[in-house]
């Protein structure tokens, strides 16, 4: 009997070679996989292949590297070894160098040897920079930036200086000779405490000038008789009497004795040591009074202000010089021996006076300043400070 | 300027290509080859020139120095391969002369081996240089070769105090020369 099912349409038989595939799906997956695996191989190829190259010039680098770092040590040993070498060496120690180097350094090639002494033997300023170079090459870069001891400053202040400054300049002193610093310390102390006490007591320079330059005018007014043993308690007595009433009596005269006495009174407290009673008397001894002739205390008082005039001067001239405050003595006592006093009181001088200063100082010769010229200068820089008046006392 | 190496009393000039018997350069030089065997057939390579001495060293590298200082003056100058600087190679030449590094035959028979050309001027003072500066070092690697030092730089340094006096050099570098000839 036949088959029933040959009498209905058969299903489409599956052709050879696609079975497989169709048949098992994970066979599918296995060759997606591979062909996956394969296109990324592919993908990879090109720096795969590389890998071996990239070694090897890996390598290479490591080996330029080492072989740059082996001249970089053997260039800087030359250069220490040259830098040995004393300030005052000569071209012929630069070769015998160059030879030690070499018999001592087998490894260190005579190329590099001759390289780094030329830089000594062909350096532009001279064979001693040149050996500094050398040295310099020698340090270390932290060296290099580090600061050391240098040479005292001028005034024997400590100074620092760059590494590289000491190597060029070769031996140096980095200190005072013994004592010096102790004096210094003790020069510079004391020349700050005068300049010191100098502006203190500038501070009341008006003040202590003032009493003179009203008793100056006093004391001249009241005449040769006017002051002098006595004449205070002449005074004193003329003075009770007015204050009597009793009529006839000069009373411009008593008033001018009292100003005179009462400024240079003044005078002598501001400017004389009146710590004791003792002292005090002593100053009114060493001071212009109404105690001494009337001259004599003219002429004291107006050399008395000429002189404190004179130490004002030289405060300002040393303020406008710039120096340091330690350099206040040096300086004061050098300025004093080229300076006059008398320039300094010429306007309280009368007409007479004064051209018989001038003519004290000798006149310059062969068109060449003399002592003259200088005094005239002092009392022209004394003038233009305003330290004198041209016009004299008012 | 004095090619330095070629001429009579001084080192045989290094060879520019390279070739064989190149002088000094070859000669002076440690990796010249094996020195020979003592009692080796005659024919064979020549025996290796014998070590240089401390004052031989010393005067050649004095020698090559003062010669490297003049064409150094000359090449750094602007007008070097622009125009003739013939003048001034003739100055260093006498320079050379009056520091007793050369003789005056070799300094006259040196003058007229310069080229007129600039370029060529030029080219003929790098040469110089390039030679002076090689045939240098070679020489102080042959003295460091055969004449090493177990000890202190400093220690060697002392030992050759005042062993080649400037009086002298002239002397030395014919010894020396005399010694890479005969080797050569």
């Amino acid at each position: 009997m036949a088959d029933m099912n040959s009498l209905y349409p058969q299903p489409v038989a599956p052709q050879a070679g696609s079975n497989a595939l169709i048949s098992d799906p994970s066979k599918v997956i296995g060759l997606m996989s591979g062909l996956q695996d394969y296109r990324l191989k592919s993908e990879q190829f090109g720096a795969l292949s590389q890998q071996p190259q990239a070694a090897l010039t890996g390598q290479n680098i490591q080996n330029q590297s080492a072989q740059m770092k082996q001249n970089e040590d053997a260039t800087q040993i030359a250069a220490h070894y040259f830098g040995t070498l004393p300030d005052d060496a000569k071209p012929d120690d630069i070769y015998r160098m160059k030879m030690a180097i070499r018999a001592v350094h087998p490894n260190i090639s005579a190329a590099t040897i001759n390289t780094v002494a030329d830089v000594a033997l062909r350096d532009p300023k001279n064979l001693r920079n040149g050996i500094a170079t050398l040295r310099t090459m020698g340090l270390s870069p932290e060296a290099m930036v580090s600061r050391v001891t240098g040479p005292p400053g001028p005034a024997g202040e400590p100074v620092s200086v760059p590494q590289t400054t000491a190597v060029r300049t070769g031996a140096m002193a980095t200190g005072l000779a013994p004592g010096v610093g102790e004096a210094q310390v003790a020069t510079g102390q004391g020349a700050g405490e005068a300049l010191n006490a100098s502006r203190q007591r500038a501070l009341n320079y008006r003040q202590e000038v003032f009493p003179l330059e009203q008793a100056i005018p006093a004391l001249e007014k009241l005449g040769k008789t006017g002051t002098g043993p006595g004449t205070e308690e002449f005074n004193h007595v003329k003075s009770f009497l007015q204050s009597a009433g009793i009529p006839g009596l000069d009373t411009s005269k008593i008033k001018t004795f009292d100003e005179a006495k009462k400024y240079l009174t003044d005078f002598v407290n501001q400017n004389g040591n009146t710590g004791t009673n003792d002292k005090l008397a002593a100053s009114f001894a060493g001071n212009p009074s109404v105690g001494i002739s009337n001259a004599a205390a003219t002429d004291v008082a107006k050399s008395a202000l000429a002189l404190r005039r004179m130490k004002q001067a030289q405060l300002v001239e040393f303020e406008k010089s710039g120096l340091p405050d330690n350099q206040f003595t040096k300086w004061a006592s050098q300025w004093q021996l080229a300076h006059d006093p008398r320039a300094y009181g010429f306007d309280l001088m009368s007409p007479d006076q004064r051209k018989k200063v001038i003519e004290s100082f000798s006149e310059g010769k062969d068109g060449k300043p003399g002592p003259r010229d200088l005094f005239k200068l002092q009392v022209q820089a004394a003038h233009e400070a305003g330290i004198i008046n041209p016009g004299g006392l008012k | 300027m004095p090619n330095a190496l070629s001429n009579g009393g001084l080192p045989p000039i290094p060879d520019q290509t390279g070739a064989a018997g190149n002088g000094l350069q070859q000669m002076a030089s440690p990796q010249a080859g094996p020195p020979a065997a003592p009692g080796a057939p005659a024919g064979g390579a020549a025996p290796p020139p014998p070590p240089p001495t401390h004052e031989q060293t010393v005067a050649a590298l004095r020698h090559f120095s003062a010669i490297k200082n003049q064409l150094t003056a000359i090449l750094k100058d602007a007008a070097t391969g622009k125009s003739d600087v013939k003048s001034r190679i003739i100055d260093g030449m006498t320079n050379l002369v009056a520091e007793r590094i050369l003789s005056a035959p070799q300094a006259v028979s040196q003058l007229a081996n310069v080229p007129s050309e600039p370029l060529e001027q030029r080219k003929w003072l790098q040469t110089m240089m390039q030679q002076a500066q090689s045939a240098e070092n070679n020489l102080l690697d042959h003295y460091g070769a055969t004449s090493p030092h177990f000890g202190a730089v400093a220690d060697h340094f002392e030992g050759t105090k005042d062993i080649s006096h400037p009086d002298d050099h002239m002397g030395h570098l014919a010894a020396l020369h005399a010694n890479y000839k005969g080797a050569a």
